[in-house]
């Protein structure tokens, strides 16, 4: 079992951590905000 | 093309370099590319390149693929409200969503046959569910200062009970980080 | 005054009440204004078919007292129409005129700036594309409150918009 070796356990490690903290930006950031954009545009447009 | 033959049912759970920069002039730097970093990179990829394709071109009028990730948006966002707060809870509804997508993708292709199922990793799991429960504790003394330590008392005990149901209580607390992250591999080990 | 009479003689009363459309309390002074005119002008014109002079002559050899006739021309003579000061009204006639060409003016304004509105719309109507085909984008250029709105919810970490549910459903499929 590699994964019980210390490199590949930190190597799994710090993939994981990074990417999830890349995701988690990207989301945040860029995806997200613009579901909540097109739900204020739906919302306005049923206003008129 | 032939495949090479498994010699063991576990073999498949191998990580194996796959690319490797071993630096020993730079203090000993290494940096490798395993199969399971691949795999990560790939559902963080297809997650992400999936909710910038399936937005029907920016439209106010959903299709059936812009209408897949609103469902996904809204499920998760109900779980959020729900199981957080429903006001305050919502700051964390990114972080939610990112794990949740990435867990997701990574089961997915855990299912496909021949490819690699990384949440079948315990060493993944696990860090994700100490990662997050850490979190969780240092959130909830930052939020209620010593009034956390009332989640271990549940209500309406009596007086007599109470050393040993808080005791019980935060071995579930403890057991939770373990348990989260261990069906959750165990589940995806079943699975192949 | 003349020349008041003869555009006052020349107006189509029909056409003015059904072409320009008035409405409310315009329309009902225009009503009242009209039945005061007609009414001056049919006393105006009943008083002029009246014949003006008196026989004296006629009178003198019927009736054997000429003296009453006398006296009676002598009266007709000295009677002149008493003169009547309008200044005082056309004054306030042209008051009142500078008032109502400044509110009309007004209201032509007013009704200008509706109508190039309403072309505006209309031609917004006209060069509008399909509703399927509206993009979250276009909305946002010609309302930028959406996306301060949007900027304003996503910095104080709310994920959802307010009324969203209960207009559109909820999609959550637990």
């Amino acid at each position: 079992m590699p994964q019980l070796v210390p490199f590949y356990f930190l190597n799994q490690i710090t993939f994981a951590f990074i990417l999830l903290i890349v995701m988690i930006y990207i989301f945040s950031k860029y995806i997200l905000p613009r579901f909540v954009r097109l739900f204020n545009t739906r919302v306005f447009i049923t206003k008129l | 093309m032939t495949f090479a033959p498994l010699e063991s049912p576990l073999d498949q759970f191998e990580i194996r370099n796959l690319l490797s920069l071993d630096a020993p002039i730079l203090a000993n730097l290494q940096i490798s590319l395993t199969n399971i970093g691949l795999y990560l990179t790939i559902s963080a990829s297809i997650a992400l390149v999936l909710n910038l394709l399936a937005t029907n071109y920016n439209k106010v009028i959903a299709n059936s693929w812009s209408i897949s990730q609103e469902s996904i948006y809204a499920t998760i966002h109900s779980i959020v409200t729900n199981q957080i707060n429903a006001n305050k809870g919502q700051m964390y509804f990114p972080f939610i969503y990112a794990l949740f997508i990435f867990i997701l993708i990574n089961n997915l292709i855990g299912m496909v046959p021949y490819s690699f199922a990384s949440t079948s990793h315990f060493t993944l799991t696990f860090f994700i569910s100490f990662t997050v429960v850490l979190g969780a504790t240092i959130l909830g003394f930052q939020n209620h200062g010593l009034k956390f330590f009332s989640l271990f008392v549940p209500a309406g005990c009596p007086i007599g009970l109470l050393p040993l149901l808080v005791l019980i209580e935060f071995i579930s607390y403890l057991a939770r980080n373990v348990s989260l992250g261990l069906r959750l591999a165990a589940n995806i080990i079943r699975w192949e | 005054m003349a020349a008041g009479r003869s555009a006052a003689l020349k107006l189509d009363w029909t056409k003015i009440s059904t072409s320009l459309g008035l409405k409310g309390q315009t329309a009902t002074a225009l009503q009242a204004f009209k039945k005061r005119n007609d009414d001056a002008r049919r006393k105006v014109n009943l008083l002029s078919s009246q014949p003006q002079s008196v026989d004296f002559q006629h009178y003198r050899s019927t009736l054997n007292n000429t003296a009453v006739v006398d006296e009676i021309q002598g009266h007709f003579k000295a009677f002149k129409p008493a003169t009547y000061d309008v200044g005082r009204q056309i004054k306030a006639i042209e008051a009142f005129e500078v008032q109502a060409v400044k509110s009309a003016e007004e209201t032509k304004g007013r009704v200008d700036g509706e109508l190039r509105e309403l072309e505006k719309t209309l031609e917004n109507i006209e060069t509008a594309r399909p509703f399927e085909d509206l993009t979250v984008d276009e909305v946002a250029a010609a309302r930028p409150d959406i996306d301060s709105r949007t900027e304003q919810l996503v910095s104080k970490g709310r994920w959802h918009v307010p009324g969203y549910k209960e207009k559109f459903g909820d999609l959550s499929v637990l």
